[in-house]
């Protein structure tokens, strides 16, 4: 039996196993993606599995005053009907920070508005259903009491006293912020 | 009084389908919900995007937009039944090999919307292409290399008749 040296005569770092470089490598899951059968979250369905819309705020800055969710409890097929004030509870806000500039952070970020909406279509109720038909009709159901507030629709901080919405509140102990401030 | 739900028969990817929908169901949610047909997918929800795009009667229409009900009777393709066919298998080789897709979220409207394209035959200018690929959205790749696939595929179909 006649073994065959089937190697290259020469070996570079192209021939290394598994280097891409220089080389037109096709994505694997393609076919999948163009024939219509890859799986987006959207497509996934498992057992009893519920779905959630979300009412919100159509102002840009408002206090929320009160949410009457007793009707959309009791709309069909709805688990649950969660304000910001209840999830509030289970989940701390998420503030953002900077780990190469030490003070500067974000407003507290809650996952549902709690007090006030701070953009408009910023989430201030959860209702979670069978169908998301149904949870967006349930959605209809739920009656927010809104306070308008001032908005701020321009990025200048020049443009504002230092008692304005956004420099009271939102940027307390924030330095680079501060800093532009005390410039003007 | 009009009735909520009504009973449907929808012939779909060439398979006869009787329903009992709501009335307000649109045409993608009854083939994503009801038929388990994920393929096509919902975008925008009003009739912009693209990503809904199925065939009504051999017509690329905005699934978001037609109610389940209007398709009593019709016949409804959709990617995964016009993929089965081969009708555009040298469309999705182009896409695969000019890397025409990243997510694929606007593929399968994409695909669909360009093979109604080409059916009609001749070599669209890119300007041409790119008009009738107007209505499907892409975030990813931003387009060039789509409107080169199907370029190319216009150009591969032509000679091949010659």
């Amino acid at each position: 039996m006649k073994i065959t040296d089937d190697s290259p005569p020469t070996v570079s770092a192209l021939d290394r196993p598994n280097s891409y470089i220089g080389r037109s490598v096709p994505r694997p899951n393609l076919a999948r993606l163009t024939h219509g059968r890859a799986q987006f979250v959207s497509d996934m369905t498992l057992p009893r599995m519920a779905h959630v819309a979300f009412v919100r705020s159509p102002h840009a800055h408002a206090r929320i005053a009160a949410i009457a969710t007793a009707a959309a409890c009791k709309a069909p097929g709805v688990v649950a009907v969660v304000t910001g004030a209840e999830l509030a509870k289970v989940i701390t806000p998420w503030i953002g920070v900077l780990t190469h500039l030490k003070g500067i952070k974000s407003a507290p970020q809650h996952a549902i508005a709690v007090e006030r909406a701070c953009w408009q279509g910023e989430a201030v109720c959860a209702v979670v259903a069978r169908t998301r038909a149904e949870a967006e009709d349930a959605c209809g159901l739920v009656e927010v009491g809104y306070e308008e507030l001032p908005t701020v629709t321009d990025a200048e901080p020049t443009n504002r006293a230092p008692s304005s919405p956004i420099g009271t509140r939102a940027t307390r102990g924030s330095p680079s912020i501060t800093a532009r401030r005390r410039r003007t | 009084m009009s009735e909520r739900f009504h009973d449907i028969a929808v012939t779909v990817n060439g398979e006869e389908v009787r329903e009992r929908v709501d009335a307000r169901k649109t045409l993608v949610d009854f083939l994503r919900e009801d038929i388990a047909l994920t393929g096509s997918h919902v975008g925008c929800e009003h009739g912009v995007c693209g990503a809904c795009s199925v065939r009504v009667d051999g017509v690329v229409v905005r699934g978001c937009l037609m109610l389940a009900v209007q398709c009593d009777g019709a016949r409804v393709d959709t990617i995964e039944g016009v993929a089965d066919t081969d009708e555009i298998a040298d469309l999705q080789q182009a896409f695969i090999a000019r890397n025409a897709l990243q997510c694929g979220y606007c593929t399968p409207g994409m695909l669909l919307t360009a093979q109604e394209l080409l059916a009609r035959g001749g070599v669209p200018s890119r300007e041409q292409i790119r008009t009738h690929l107007s209505g499907n959205y892409c975030r990813c790749t931003g387009y060039q290399a789509i409107v080169d696939a199907v370029e190319a595929v216009a150009q591969a179909r032509a000679g091949a008749k010659r």
